[in-house]
């Protein structure tokens, strides 16, 4: 988009306020990761001497050292890939599902089953906290990742059935009935044409999935109580309660809780953005 | 009949995961608000309306919804307002624009448990950088300690909160302004329409849809806010900076009122499903037209 030059000398004006604007906003959102950047890499003492946003002099790896082997995060991330990978697909999975009945099957009632599983995605979830807490401690699954498993497949699957449902209803329904004609089921245009199509629905959805699972912190803290069975973000906090004033190992463990989100966004940018700009828009 | 079987055959799991992990937990929860529960104990009393008749006569009650009706405006003050802000300057094609947004995107893979604990380093007294600069400033009379002095507590968690969701609204925004007419604005130009003019009487009105989107996420998302509250305050000092997620943690798992806390987390629900109706029905209204 371009907009009338009244004259080149006001464009360029414009041009260096634009710039200017940018780079001050852009500088302010860069700072405190830099803070957490600088604090990762120094020791204590020197942070207490010098400040928190001196730069590491030389970069020390003392705090992941310490964040490893004292705060024994690696148990946190353990658990915590364990369960997104899990719940991510078998949100997916099921998305498919709902994705495909609400997109190509026709049937009673379908719109309003539909709206009742995406409104699902503003829900509060502490409306269920307690109800969903009561039921894991009458399964006998309080303090299991398998409870974190199972919440996050249900609050994940109104995101996956909304978009999965849209697209699939943009693949054209010619495909179907072809291919129901050469004696397919429904099964089988789902795994065989449908999925294999959504590859784009379903890289933007994991990547969604991923990242918010990744960074969930409400549901283990109030189903998980062994510290061997934490997540990393839980972990993460439970590490400052530990070791009160280690700043550096504290801003070492969240630099590792975030590589896995850090690398998604570095190579995956476009999903992320795109799965989001959908999420939010589609109806 | 054969098309209502297969129907079923592929809506059964889906629905049946989101019968127990929403719906049916959902109603628990209307009917635990009744009760006097502990959380503990197997039997409980149900005691009619009694818990909300005094979740509004509860101060803490009232002021957790001023502050997250404080929340709200201040979200869609800064970080929508500077998000639109940004997508407007971002969306030409000036020299760097893809790192420029990648920047303010970045925040956004943070979890709000780390945001928290980064910005607590911000905000610390003696070593923050807030303070810090205050100094190089020669403001040493604002300096504060910011997150333990009530008067500042809740702004100070707000602010670390927008800082993650600003990158949201931007993203919302470009994508609105990819929408926008050129044709139109071409015919503004021509009209001799200024910038100003341009943006309010072209563009704006072409970002109706999507405004609503922002607005509509921005306030359920600050009703939701929960991790970063927790981290960096637990809704302290003096409940300042309580918002009724908070509440409704502290007095189900710490008070172990679960019937009281079931009820704060209704009024919660109520007050996003209003939120969600009128989302609803505007995204609704665009797919017809």
């Amino acid at each position: 988009m371009k907009y009338s030059a009244s004259s080149h000398h006001s464009q360029l004006m414009y041009r260096i306020i634009i710039y200017g604007f940018v780079v001050i906003f852009c500088f302010l959102f860069l700072v405190p990761v830099y803070g957490a950047f600088t604090t990762a890499f120094r020791l204590n003492r020197d942070i207490i001497s010098d400040g928190f946003w001196a730069l590491p002099n030389p970069p020390v790896l003392d705090n992941f050292i310490t964040a490893f082997v004292q705060g024994r995060i690696q148990i946190f991330l353990g658990n915590t890939v364990v369960v997104t990978i899990l719940a991510s697909l078998l949100s997916i999975c099921l998305g498919c599902l709902t994705g495909y009945a609400f997109g190509k099957l026709k049937f009673r009632f379908s719109t309003w089953l539909y709206l009742l599983i995406i409104a699902g995605m503003f829900f509060p979830p502490q409306t269920v906290l307690i109800p969903l807490f009561r039921l894991f401690n009458f399964l006998n699954l309080l303090d299991s990742l398998a409870a974190l498993v199972i919440v996050h497949v249900g609050f994940g699957l109104p995101i996956c059935t909304l978009m999965l449902t849209s697209f699939f209803r943009d693949i054209p329904d010619e495909l179907r009935s072809s291919a129901k004609m050469d004696g397919c089921n429904d099964w089988i245009i789902l795994g065989l044409i449908m999925i294999p199509l959504a590859k784009p629905a379903l890289t933007a959805l994991m990547i969604l999935q991923f990242t918010w699972i990744w960074n969930d912190f409400l549901w283990p803290l109030v189903l998980i109580k062994t510290s061997t069975k934490m997540t990393i973000q839980m972990g993460v906090m439970q590490l400052r309660g530990q070791y009160g004033l280690a700043w550096g190992s504290q801003a070492a463990a969240c630099l590792v809780a975030t590589i896995p989100t850090l690398l998604v966004f570095l190579f995956m940018q476009k999903y992320f953005i795109k799965g989001l700009v959908m999420g939010a828009v589609k109806e | 009949m054969d098309r209502k079987f297969v129907v079923l055959q592929f809506l059964f799991l889906p629905l049946l995961v989101y019968l127990v992990i929403i719906i049916i937990p959902f109603i628990q929860s209307v009917q635990l608000s009744l009760t006097d529960w502990n959380g503990l104990s197997q039997n409980f009393n149900y005691v009619g309306l009694q818990n909300y008749l005094q979740v509004f006569s509860d101060p803490a009650f009232s002021s957790a919804v001023l502050n997250n009706l404080i929340w709200v405006a201040v979200y869609l003050l800064v970080p929508t307002l500077l998000g639109l802000f940004l997508a407007m300057l971002l969306d030409k094609d000036i020299k760097g624009a893809v790192l420029f947004k990648s920047i303010i995107y970045l925040p956004m893979i943070f979890s709000y448990v780390i945001a928290g604990m980064i910005w607590t380093f911000i905000y610390e007294p003696r070593m923050g950088i807030l303070n810090v600069s205050l100094e190089v400033l020669g403001l040493e009379a604002l300096q504060k300690a910011w997150l333990s002095n009530p008067n500042t507590a809740l702004m100070a968690v707000i602010t670390a909160a927008s800082w993650q969701h600003t990158g949201l609204c931007m993203i919302l925004f470009l994508a609105g302004l990819q929408g926008v007419r050129p044709d139109l604005i071409e015919a503004a130009q021509i009209d001799g329409a200024g910038r100003i003019q341009m943006f309010f009487n072209v563009i704006i009105p072409q970002l109706k849809n999507t405004t609503i989107v922002v607005v509509s996420l921005t306030i359920i998302n600050s009703l939701k806010s929960f991790d970063i509250v927790y981290i960096m305050t637990r809704g302290g000092p003096f409940r300042s900076s309580e918002v009724l997620t908070t509440l409704m943690y502290r007095e189900a798992f710490w008070n172990y009122r679960m019937g009281y806390g079931s009820s704060i987390a209704n009024m919660l629900f109520l007050i996003v499903l209003v939120i969600i109706v009128f989302y609803f029905r505007s995204v609704m209204e665009e797919k017809k037209t």
